[in-house]
């Protein structure tokens, strides 16, 4: 009987190993994978899994999988899933929140980083990742409440909380280019509006183009009267150039304003992004 | 006794379950080539690559391995499918795995436009094996041309031709063939990017008629001209503001993105010259 007994349960086991790989052998795997720099494969392998189990491993994995592949919303969300008792549980949720504010989902990054329950190391970096979404959103008062004023800082953060004050400090000292003034400027001098935008090369160019139609434009008059065909089309010509220089003045203030905080911006994340890399890596 | 029989039950256990995880892992080779052979080639990548991850055993390293960079291959994944087959550890294998490997990564490195790697891997071979395979001696042939090496090109196109073209007439008609294709008549005349340059900093659109574009040469000669007399006349007629800016100013635009122009058009032709004799080799080269 008892030899029956163990016969039949070495057959269930073989059979049952015969069937397929176990989750734990595929998550190897996987994790194999992704060490190769094989993601897209992993991804791959991780959908296969989904739905199959519901494993801490299967969002993190895949998660760091769209992270690597550069599709940050995706990447978040599944990291967002990570649960408490998991050991990914703090890399997770801090890339999540990073995650979301590279792609300017600001109010979720928060509140991902708001959920998280970290111990007195990481509570230090949630303030800081806290205090540059701030300064994201340039929310100077939270930026003010979050920013680490302790003089003990974990040396992961030492260079980039100096950076972001320093980013503070200039965003904060910026006084944002007027576009009606640009404007104004380029009507009363051409090309000044551009210089004040901060495109002095392109500001002397417009005023070179602008200054010697209008040259041409006079001496037409002053030689042929108002009437001339000549006077008539290089009168048209310095119009056309001068108005045009005024609206292209009022747009570089725009585009001038826009590439600074693209600039700040990028920056910011940079300072950011590195911390996590450091301590969690 | 009792303890005898629990030990040997024991044993068979063990045995078993090493033996079936054995035949669970060639089971996925099964697969592996299943999908392959449906043309499922990024799942039969994973499979293959799952193989060797759970493979105890370096014996079928090289078929897999080899299998998956066909995979890559064959999804016009190039620089992986390189990155596989460097893999192989070439010191363990036999020399017809040798060839085969190092026929497939010079095939890659060309495919992936790495021309000095693919040929750093037909000199690997040349050195070990005693000749080429018909495909390498090829891959060799398109390497030189992309190169610009047309007489290396020919000399190797000619000893392919002799070698593979069984009947003697067909081999010197063929050779009569690249003998003209290779002529000096026939090879992609070249534009010398500086000469068309200068041409146009001379003489506004000679640079445009040396390329080729004598509709465009004329009419940019005749646009920059024309920029030219109306500064000289203006200046003439005491007009100097409207010479010196509507004449010599707008000229100097034009002549400039003229000279810009002129190197963007030599390059552009040197580019469709060169791919097109490409083509024309790769193509007889072929049909051989």
């Amino acid at each position: 009987m008892k030899k029956i007994f163990i016969l039949t349960l070495f057959c269930i086991l073989s059979l049952n190993l015969l069937a397929q790989y176990s989750t734990k052998q595929r998550f190897e795997f996987i994790h194999h994978l992704i060490k190769s720099n094989d993601f897209k494969e992993a991804l791959i392998e991780l959908n296969y899994l989904d739905g199959k189990t519901t494993s801490d491993s299967l969002y993190y994995l895949k998660g760091w999988s769209l992270y690597s592949l550069k599709q940050l919303t995706n990447s978040a969300d599944n990291f967002k899933k990570v649960s408490k008792l998991s050991t990914f549980y703090h890399k997770s949720h801090f890339f999540a929140a990073y995650n979301y504010a590279h792609t300017q989902n600001y109010q979720e990054a928060k509140q991902v980083l708001t959920n998280i329950q970290a111990n007195s190391n990481l509570q230090q970096l949630k303030s800081f990742e806290s205090s540059g979404i701030a300064l994201l959103e340039r929310d100077y008062d939270l930026f003010e409440s979050t920013r680490i004023n302790s003089e003990i800082i974990l040396p992961a953060l030492q260079t980039e909380v100096a950076n972001l004050n320093k980013l503070y400090t200039s965003l904060k000292n910026r006084k944002p280019k007027k576009m009606w003034l640009a404007g104004l400027m380029s009507a009363i001098i051409p090309g000044s509006g551009k210089m004040y935008a901060g495109k002095t090369g392109e500001g002397i160019a417009s005023l070179l183009m602008v200054g010697s139609t209008g040259l041409v434009t006079w001496e037409n008059h002053r030689k042929l009267g108002i009437k001339n065909f000549k006077t008539i089309l290089f009168g048209s010509i310095f119009t056309i150039f001068y108005v045009g220089n005024i609206y292209g003045s009022v747009f570089s203030v725009k585009i001038s304003n826009e590439e600074f905080n693209h600039e700040m911006d990028q920056k910011i994340l940079f300072n950011i992004h590195i911390p996590l890399r450091n301590i969690f890596n | 006794m009792k303890w005898i029989k629990k030990y040997y039950l024991i044993y068979i256990f063990l045995c078993g379950t090493f033996s079936i995880s054995q035949a669970e892992n060639n089971q996925i080779l099964i697969k592996a080539d299943s999908l392959f052979s449906i043309g499922e080639f990024q799942s039969a990548a994973i499979e293959y690559e799952r193989f060797l991850y759970f493979s105890d055993t370096e014996q079928s390293n090289f078929n897999c391995l080899y299998k998956k960079a066909q995979c890559y291959k064959l999804t016009t994944d190039f620089a992986k499918a390189c990155k596989t087959l460097e893999r192989i550890n070439l010191f363990r294998e036999s020399i017809d795995n040798y060839i085969d490997i190092k026929r497939e990564l010079s095939l890659c490195y060309y495919l992936d436009s790495k021309l000095q790697k693919a040929l750093m891997q037909i000199t690997q071979l040349r050195h070990k094996a005693k000749s080429l395979p018909k495909e390498t001696q090829l891959v060799e042939i398109f390497v030189l041309n992309e190169m610009k090496k047309w007489k290396d090109a020919q000399e190797k196109a000619k000893l392919y031709a002799k070698q593979y073209v069984s009947e003697e007439n067909k081999k010197l008609i063929s050779l009569e063939k690249l003998d003209s294709l290779y002529s000096k008549k026939n090879l992609p005349k070249l534009k010398s990017i500086e000469k068309a340059e200068n041409l146009s900093r001379f003489i506004p659109g000679a640079g445009q008629i040396y390329c080729g574009k004598i509709t465009e040469g004329s009419f940019t000669f005749l646009f920059n001209g024309a920029f030219l007399a109306l500064g000289i006349q203006q200046i003439f007629t005491k007009f100097y503001f409207t010479g010196y800016t509507a004449g010599f100013g707008v000229l100097h635009k034009t002549y400039t993105g003229n000279m810009a122009r002129t190197k963007h058009l030599a390059k552009k032709v040197n580019l469709v010259r060169h791919t097109s004799f490409n083509e024309s080799i790769i193509k007889y080269m072929l049909s051989l």
